[in-house]
């Protein structure tokens, strides 16, 4: 059944980014691939929590730290570095950066015995001082006015090829490469060995630490993964928004990637990328019409799918399947009951 | 007379005033079924946490195999062949059956063969028509018995369980010392016990443990001639 529900997973997986390969032949509205390249984009950024609060069961409440650092990564390698040195350059710096702060939060956190929502503050408190830091540094960071202008990436080989994504449509299809590629390493990850221990460490720390593994260990490295892939969206962000200011460390940002993780299923990774798909755009439409319209709207699903659907959109398709069982049964004569274990065993017999 | 694989030596272990370990010396052989009885309040389970690593000692040391074990982390002792069970049965709740077991039979430091120890599991626990439930299903009585089950397949040097028949019915306590005779010849095993017929058909020795310190030791019907234990623990007599 597991196996069933994953290889369903990544059947609407491959679908769904399929489909976003599309747009660009069926539609020619460069606002809408600006606005589901940012879907997608978020949709890597609620994957990176979703590997540490879905699957780890670590709850970092400022996911948009690493995204923040990949962000300005980008904005100050692009700006100083030109062509596909720079892009690298970046793109080293917007994985590692974040990676080795996720690394040494972690590291401290955990080997000092915090648990739960201490290490949540924990994050909190850090994304403050990088929003301040950010807005101090004026001579790196911009200030307040942030950096504009972001540079297109180019990847490529020096001398062989270079490939400039500096269109819209064009640097859509590389956030649809990117969400592909983040998506299969992050199933990769979870469904091995690691996945599982990762799994269990979530279930129980004590069992799992008993048994051998180092728990201090594997929360370190998946924080730091998820650290890196955030940060690696939070490059991919900037130039679609041509900006990078304080505001991509902001708690504000933080806080909907927990709602996109939460909407869509926390521990299931398509839940979260879709979640984060469907409220991007839902947020663009309804902007439109009225600012507030879309918080209100959004909070209102957010409570509903909380007390409703807690496995989040995810969950949907097992739910009716639930339900679809029960109603046949009810339908149905009921055989006689089954022995329990214990009973076919013989326990209670004389 | 075997090596001891575990000794330890004048532990001590205070919660603020209490000392609920209190210069404890006990040793265990090779290939020994030793059972702890005593007293609530004992020191029994402190016991357990502290030679695990999940508790620090105050002060005193603990030797596995040989190597002294201070501030060791519970996942390097358990590397080195230590494993334990809990009073509440712990188990992955959200995993499966399986998965749980291969967490066990797959921890660090267990010999290879992993696969087919886990199939030979689930059949000993009845559980391989079940394998892909969640553990979190199961009774009290069967999680128990994955969670031994779980430490069985790693193949420790030594299985610490700590009151494994706590809350079972009588069919199940007499599984689990079915199972743990049956699986674990040739391993060290200390078992934390109230259940008096329970001690009597598995421990080679019993210790008895009284206000964080060893007692006495010996054969149960040592054990139970012994004065000092009828007056601290057992009354009027044993069983």
């Amino acid at each position: 059944m597991m196996r069933l529900f994953r290889s369903q997973t990544r059947i609407a997986a491959a679908v769904l980014l399929v489909a976003a390969a599309l747009v660009p032949v069926v539609s020619s509205d460069v606002y809408w691939y600006n606005v589901i390249a940012t879907g997608l984009v978020f949709g890597v950024l609620a994957m990176s929590l979703d590997l540490q609060w879905g699957y780890s069961g670590i709850i970092n409440l400022a996911p948009a730290m690493s995204f923040g650092l990949g962000a300005y990564s980008w904005g100050i390698v692009g700006d100083r570095i030109e062509g596909i040195g720079g892009t690298y350059v970046a793109l080293l710096a917007a994985a590692a950066v974040p990676a080795l702060l996720g690394a040494v939060v972690a590291f401290v956190s955990f080997k000092a015995g915090t648990r739960e929502i201490y290490f949540a503050l924990i994050t909190l408190a850090l994304t403050l001082v990088l929003e301040q830091v950010a807005l101090a540094a004026t001579g790196l960071t911009g200030g307040s006015n942030g950096l504009l202008g972001i540079a297109w990436p180019e990847i490529g080989i020096p001398g062989a090829f270079e490939i400039v994504f500096d269109t819209p449509e064009s640097y859509y299809y590389l956030v649809v490469v990117l969400t592909a590629i983040a998506f299969v390493v992050c199933t990769a990850l979870v469904s091995g060995r690691f996945g599982s221990i990762l799994a269990a460490i979530r279930e129980s720390e004590h069992r799992a630490e008993t048994l051998g593994y180092s728990t201090l260990r594997y929360r370190v490295a998946i924080s730091t993964i998820a650290a890196a892939l955030a940060g690696v969206a939070g490059m991919a962000y900037a130039p679609l928004t041509g900006i990078v200011d304080p505001s991509v460390f902001g708690v504000a940002l933080s806080v909907q990637v927990f709602v996109w993780v939460a909407v869509g299923g926390a521990g299931t990774l398509l839940g979260p990328l879709v979640a984060a798909l469907l409220i991007t755009a839902g947020q663009s439409s309804l902007t439109g019409s009225s600012a507030t319209a879309y918080l209100l709207v959004i909070g209102v699903v957010f409570i509903l799918i909380v007390l409703f659907l807690p496995g989040g959109l995810a969950s949907v398709g097992e739910r009716l399947r639930r339900l679809r069982r029960g109603r046949l049964t009810a339908l149905t004569p009921a055989p006689p009951a089954a022995p329990t274990p214990q009973e076919a065993q013989g326990e209670g017999q004389p | 007379m075997s090596e001891a694989l575990l000794e330890v030596t004048g532990l001590t272990r205070r919660f603020g005033g209490v000392a609920a370990l209190d210069d404890l010396n006990f040793r265990v052989r090779d290939g020994e079924t030793r059972c702890i009885i005593g007293p609530n309040g004992a020191g029994k389970t402190t016991f357990l946490n502290v030679v695990c690593g999940l508790v620090r000692p105050t002060s005193g040391r603990v030797t596995f195999a040989g190597h002294t074990m201070s501030r060791v982390s519970p996942s390097r002792m358990a590397h080195s062949g230590m494993v334990r069970s809990f009073q509440t049965p712990t188990v992955f709740g959200g995993l499966s059956i399986e998965l749980n077991l291969q967490l066990g039979a797959r921890r660090p430091g267990a010999p290879e063969g992993w696969a087919d120890r886990v199939e030979h599991m689930l059949a000993e626990l009845g559980m391989d028509d079940r394998r892909t439930q969640p553990a979190r299903d199961l009774s009290h009585g069967e999680k128990k018995r994955l969670e031994i089950g779980m430490m069985i397949t790693g193949v420790p040097r030594l299985l610490l369980l700590d009151e494994p028949t706590a809350g079972m019915s009588i069919r199940e306590t007499d599984e689990v010392v079915d199972m743990l005779r049956r699986l674990c010849g040739g391993m060290t095993v200390v078992i934390i016990e109230h259940d008096m017929s329970f001690v009597r058909q598995i421990a080679d020795r019993v210790s008895v443990f009284h206000r964080g310190s060893l007692l006495v030791e010996g054969s149960l019907e040592e054990i139970q001639a012994d004065k000092r234990v009828q007056d601290v623990y057992l009354g009027s007599g044993v069983d």
